[in-house]
């Protein structure tokens, strides 16, 4: 077994809305040369390698994997954060397994762009959030240095849907939200 | 394993259907553990022995589902017994004038359950014939669907005469009708291999403090379906907690306040022996103890068995009547006079024992578990014999 635990190392649980649980995990060992086989073997994950991270998503869970942690956002509760965990150990040690079978990929698949973020945004340029568009906006997301509740017309009542997509795009990018 | 028999004042336990003993040491070894370095709440909290709590829980709802063939932990729910489960799944399924089909030998948890919900809501209960035995035709449940039947619950095993009921088979006739079936494993669980996919069940409910040889207060009920259940208990969950309604995914939404963690704690060791041991030579000593019982008590004077007397039909589980001794007495006098503990009455199934003719009288029931020995039934069959 490429690794023999995988433990839970973090819990936010009393939280006030769903889907909002996070945890962090630690490996038994480090998976860092085990990340160009899991950006074949997942397919649709994200592998920075510069970085040293590796994101996908399980459902409506973002999975950030780094070489000796995971992370992992929009868990329903402990049993969810536990399946969860048990079920990033199975995809480790079942790629480790195949690992003759599989062509090693150290490319970076496209990443969110400011124009992914634009769309889900008010597109009003207040410059509430100290930056004169809502493009320059995105941008500063994409690049991590602002968070999305510095947009005060996103946080409003009505837009949820929407701060949930902008959420998640930043959450693939391996940003935490607060 | 093996129990000193030698003294006439040696303790021989033969009330298992009511609560199995002994446990495992491991069982009171690691609830003993847990209270004493964590004592910690599941759910509620971000710190190491919290999270220790919450592995323990979610580790638990793991090994039942392994040892029920039961593949989603979260839609494992931990009650306090099997009687507080088939209250949540009855109370929460049915509505007014819903239809329920159930066995002629339910225990009182749900016997007076469903006659509560005829009071309350109207409902209209049929119960499927079985011979003097306990012995069901599959059959016989078909024919008393109607368009308005709400659910099908059925005791996996009757807590009186034992006897095994037909799961398998309405759980075919319950998938074929699109009707939720819900079972009673009380006394089956542990005792004999319930595999919740083979056997078509959609609700299993269970107790641990029987023959799944956990402590009292730990119970559960296992969802393998996506039949609502409304919750009848709303409070905390640990998440989602400014949202003004209980919540509607598993396990919260039927688990609310804080969890019985040491005894599930318990619970989660009995499971691991379980495992260990294997239900199936669990339910080969078992049967081998029945079938001998059966044996040597068939021989007492003046005494009636009831039911099957067949062990491979049965659970560990004999109930009998000694000619003109009262069945309270006679277990009295085992008691009092051989240290021999045995139950007697009714045992909360009113029903059953219309069934074998015993509603005014009750019976002795004597029920053995994985530490009883042969030795110990030759010395109730001679306490018997000589009351």
């Amino acid at each position: 077994m490429y690794i023999e635990n995988l433990d839970l190392k973090f819990i936010q649980p009393c939280t006030t809305d769903s889907n909002r649980i996070r945890i962090k995990g630690s490996f038994s060992r480090s998976i860092e040369d085990l990340f160009p086989y899991l950006n074949t073997y997942l397919k649709t994950a994200i592998y920075n390698k510069k970085a040293g991270t590796l994101t996908f998503n399980h459902g409506p869970k973002i999975i950030i994997m780094y070489k000796e942690e995971v992370a992992v956002s929009k868990l329903l509760n402990e049993t969810d954060a536990f399946e969860t965990l048990d079920y990033i150990k199975s995809i480790i040690n079942d790629c480790a397994d195949k690992i003759d079978k599989i062509t090693p990929n150290e490319d970076m698949r496209r990443l969110p762009s400011p124009i992914d973020v634009y769309e889900f945004l008010p597109k009003i340029n207040c410059g509430k959030c100290g930056v004169a568009t809502c493009l320059a906006f995105s941008t500063k997301l994409i690049n991590g240095s602002f968070k999305p509740n510095r947009c005060v017309h996103l946080v409003e009542k009505g837009n949820e849907e929407n701060k949930e997509e902008v959420e998640k795009i930043v959450l693939m990018l391996g940003y935490d939200l607060q | 394993m093996g129990i000193y028999l030698g003294g006439i004042n040696v303790e021989i336990y033969l009330d298992n259907a009511a609560t199995s003993f002994p446990k495992p040491k491991e069982v009171s070894e690691a609830v003993y553990d847990f209270m004493t370095n964590n004592g910690t709440s599941s759910g509620r909290g971000a710190y190491k022995k919290a999270m220790e709590s919450d592995f323990i829980i979610y580790e638990c709802r793991k090994l039942i589902g392994e040892l029920f063939n039961f593949k989603s932990p979260k839609n494992v729910i931990f009650t306090s017994n099997v009687t507080e489960s088939i209250n949540m799944v009855l109370r929460g399924m049915i509505k007014e004038n819903d239809h329920v089909i159930t066995s002629s030998l339910e225990h009182n948890a749900v016997w007076r359950t469903l006659k509560t919900l005829e009071k309350e809501k109207n409902i209209d209960i049929s119960k499927v014939k079985c011979d003097k035995n306990g012995i069901t035709k599959a059959n016989d449940v078909e024919k008393l669907i109607k368009e308005n039947t709400k659910l099908i619950i059925f005791t996996a095993a009757s807590n009186v005469i034992g006897t095994i009921q037909p799961i398998k088979e309405i759980g075919e006739i319950a998938r074929k009708n699109k009707i939720p079936f819900v079972v009673d494993g009380a006394q089956l669980c542990g005792a004999y291999k319930v595999d919740i996919e083979k056997d078509n069940i959609d609700i299993l409910t269970f107790t641990g403090h029987k023959s799944l040889l956990g402590p009292m207060g730990t119970g559960g009920i296992v969802i393998n379906c996506d039949y609502n259940i409304e919750p009848i208990k709303s409070g905390g969950t640990g998440g989602d907690s400014a949202y003004e309604y209980q919540v509607n995914y598993y396990p919260n939404k039927l688990e609310t306040g804080t969890l019985n963690v040491s005894g599930i704690c318990g619970l989660r060791s009995a499971i691991k022996f379980l495992l260990k041991e294997q239900v199936e030579n669990i339910y080969e000593k078992e049967k081998s103890l029945t079938k001998y019982a059966l044996n040597i008590l068939s021989k007492v004077k003046d005494i009636e068995i009831y039911g099957p007397k067949d062990w491979e039909k049965i659970t560990p589980v004999i109930s009998f009547n000694i000619k003109n001794k009262r069945p309270e007495d006679v277990a009295h006098i085992l008691g009092d006079k051989y240290n021999i503990m045995v139950r007697a009455g009714l045992h909360c199934a009113p029903c059953a024992h219309e069934i074998i003719g015993t509603k005014e009288r009750g019976t002795v029931r004597v029920s053995m578990g994985y530490f009883n020995e042969k030795e110990e039934i030759d010395k109730l069959a001679y306490a018997l014999n000589n009351l």
